[in-house]
């Protein structure tokens, strides 16, 4: 049954006013002292039960209060390894809820003290592997914040690449606008070149047909020569004849000469008439030899203009061929030269289209230049960003340092107190 | 001094006394004449006779090309083959002959340079003389149906 510890003191005081009282009573009755002792002997052993009394009371009342305050004095001195056990009592009290209570506050201690501990020793080796990770982040901070400067100066670079392109890219332009005006003039110049072809075909027709002319004249004139050397071999012919009855008849007059030497004086006027016509046949045959001299040389000649007339027929032969083929490359030139042209032209088309490509190009590249250019901004402010995060990582592996230290200290802190059996090692 | 025929035959000249000469052909038709000798070379109808053609050049041991003229001599009934014939002529600053030739009577300058002046008899003679060497007839190249 539980009573409240001031009902118990109420209950002693009641008991020791009883006793006091019935010592009171009890020692009159009892007469063994004087009257006029009996005041005082009552007196004096209602004191002495009082105190009797009142020591009992209180040392049964404050028995578990010590109790209590050994334990609040173990606790205070972190020794949280005991339990607190009161003494049996007939009539428990408050004391036994403040045991309870106390148990309870040192168990919710021991569990938060045993939490606080393995939790430091997290928080030790999480903050010791954070400082470690965040020296290797400060580590990679570094390299990053190395890499993207070497990123900012690489954009750099590309920028002034892109920027030379993009200059090359205008001289590209502005070369391939040159070779569309060197494609137009390429097709003005073959569209001429098909007009000056045409009109040399033209010519040349007119001296294929002034060609013919010359040929038919010039095989005219060999039959011309033909026919005169013919003639001349019959004339040739006749002075052989000539020549030949001259022979005989110097032969004649040399006989008749021979006859009338040996007639002797009666051949004499004969003879001076052999002589006479002998002479005349040497005057003829040296006559007919000049003619025949003569023949010969225009045989000659005659072969020569033959010969002179045969070269020229096939020269002009091989000119109307030559001529033939200046024709057919006229042809082939004018066909040649439009299709030049049309290239030509193709290529001109092709080069406009080409020039506006390098223009979207160059924009392109401007574009890319612009964009390379933010990149480059963007890399020197991630460059910036990632020195800060560098110096932040730094700060945070310090603060993991001072976390580590802060565990550590928390964990000497938290070692002064016994907890007894481990929980939750 | 009497007018001389003047000839050439081969390099040289040679004359023949008018007197001795009876005609002066030019390639008459030549009839070859079987088994005869080189120097022999046919024979020609002169005025219905036969006349024996003889190669001047072979005649004096000389080879070259034949004559096309045909000098007939008066007496000696026989002809001579010479390469030309150049007309009369006198004979002037006449020296004796017979040295290159027994047939050569004298040797004499004409207008065309020196020559000798035939002798038909001498010639005539050295002609037999050589005929009657070549009496025998040689019988290379000739057919196996002829007689030797």
């Amino acid at each position: 049954m539980r009573v409240e510890i001031t009902y118990k003191f109420v209950m002693g005081f009641i008991i020791v006013v009883a006793s006091i009282v019935a010592l009171d009573y009890l020692v009159p009755a009892v007469a063994l002292v004087p009257h006029y002792m009996e005041q005082a002997l009552s007196t004096a052993c209602a004191l002495l039960v009082g105190l009797l009394l009142g020591w009992i009371f209180s040392k049964a009342f404050t028995a578990n209060i010590l109790v209590l305050k050994s334990a609040a004095e173990r606790i205070s001195d972190g020794d949280l390894s005991q339990t607190v056990y009161l003494p049996n009592n007939l009539l428990p009290d408050e004391t036994a809820e403040l045991a309870d209570s106390l148990n309870r506050v040192t168990s919710n201690l021991r569990e938060l003290v045993g939490y606080i501990r393995t939790s430091s020793s997290k928080v030790a080796e999480e903050a010791q592997g954070l400082s470690t990770m965040s020296q290797e982040v400060t580590a990679s901070a570094h390299e990053v914040t190395g890499a993207v400067e070497m990123i900012s100066r690489g954009a750099e670079t590309q920028a002034a690449m892109v920027e030379k392109a993009s200059e090359h890219f205008r001289q590209m332009t502005q070369s391939v606008e040159q070779v569309a005006d060197a494609a137009r003039a390429a097709a003005g110049a073959a569209d001429e070149t098909v007009h000056t072809a045409e009109r040399g075909g033209q010519v040349v027709t007119l001296a294929m047909t002034k060609l013919g002319q010359v040929l038919d004249g010039v095989e005219q004139h060999g039959q011309q020569m033909l026919s005169f050397s013919a003639r001349v071999q019959k004339i040739g012919k006749v002075a052989d004849f000539i020549t030949n009855i001259s022979q005989k008849t110097n032969l004649l007059a040399l006989n008749a000469s021979i006859e009338a030497a040996r007639a002797g004086e009666h051949g004499r006027g004969f003879t001076v008439v052999a002589e006479e016509i002998c002479k005349l046949a040497d005057s003829s045959e040296r006559a007919v030899a000049e003619i025949t001299e003569m023949i010969a040389a225009l045989q000659e000649e005659s072969a020569t203009v033959q010969e002179i007339l045969k070269e020229n027929v096939l020269g002009m032969s091989s000119g109307r061929s030559a001529v033939l083929r200046t024709g057919k490359t006229f042809e082939d030139i004018v066909s040649t030269a439009k299709v030049a042209g049309e290239r030509a032209e193709a290529i001109s088309s092709l080069s406009r289209q080409q020039v506006e490509a390098v223009g979207k190009v160059a924009d392109t590249v401007e574009e890319i230049a612009r964009v390379v250019s933010e990149n480059a901004a963007a890399s020197e402010e991630s460059s910036a960003a990632s020195e800060q995060q560098s110096a932040a990582m730094e700060r945070m592996a310090l603060s993991a340092q001072d976390l580590y230290a802060l565990a550590e200290e928390l964990q000497e802190r938290v070692s002064r107190f016994q907890l007894g059996m481990k929980r939750n090692s | 001094m009497g007018r001389t025929l003047l000839m050439g035959s081969g390099r040289a000249l040679f004359g023949l006394n008018v007197k001795e000469v009876r005609e002066v052909l030019k390639a008459p038709p030549l009839h070859y004449v079987p088994l005869a000798p080189a120097m022999l070379l046919g024979a020609i109808n002169v005025h219905d006779a036969v006349v024996p053609v003889f190669d001047f050049l072979q005649l004096r041991g000389l080879q070259g090309e034949v004559g096309e003229h045909i000098v007939v001599l008066q007496g000696a009934c026989m002809a001579l083959a010479v390469n030309a014939v150049h007309g009369l002529c006198s004979r002037t600053i006449v020296l004796p002959g017979g040295i290159a030739y027994p047939w050569m009577r004298e040797v004499f300058i004409s207008a065309r340079g020196l020559a000798g002046l035939i002798d038909p008899v001498g010639l005539q003679q050295t002609l037999e003389q050589k005929l009657s060497s070549t009496r025998n007839p040689p019988t290379e190249g000739l057919p196996d149906w002829i007689g030797r």
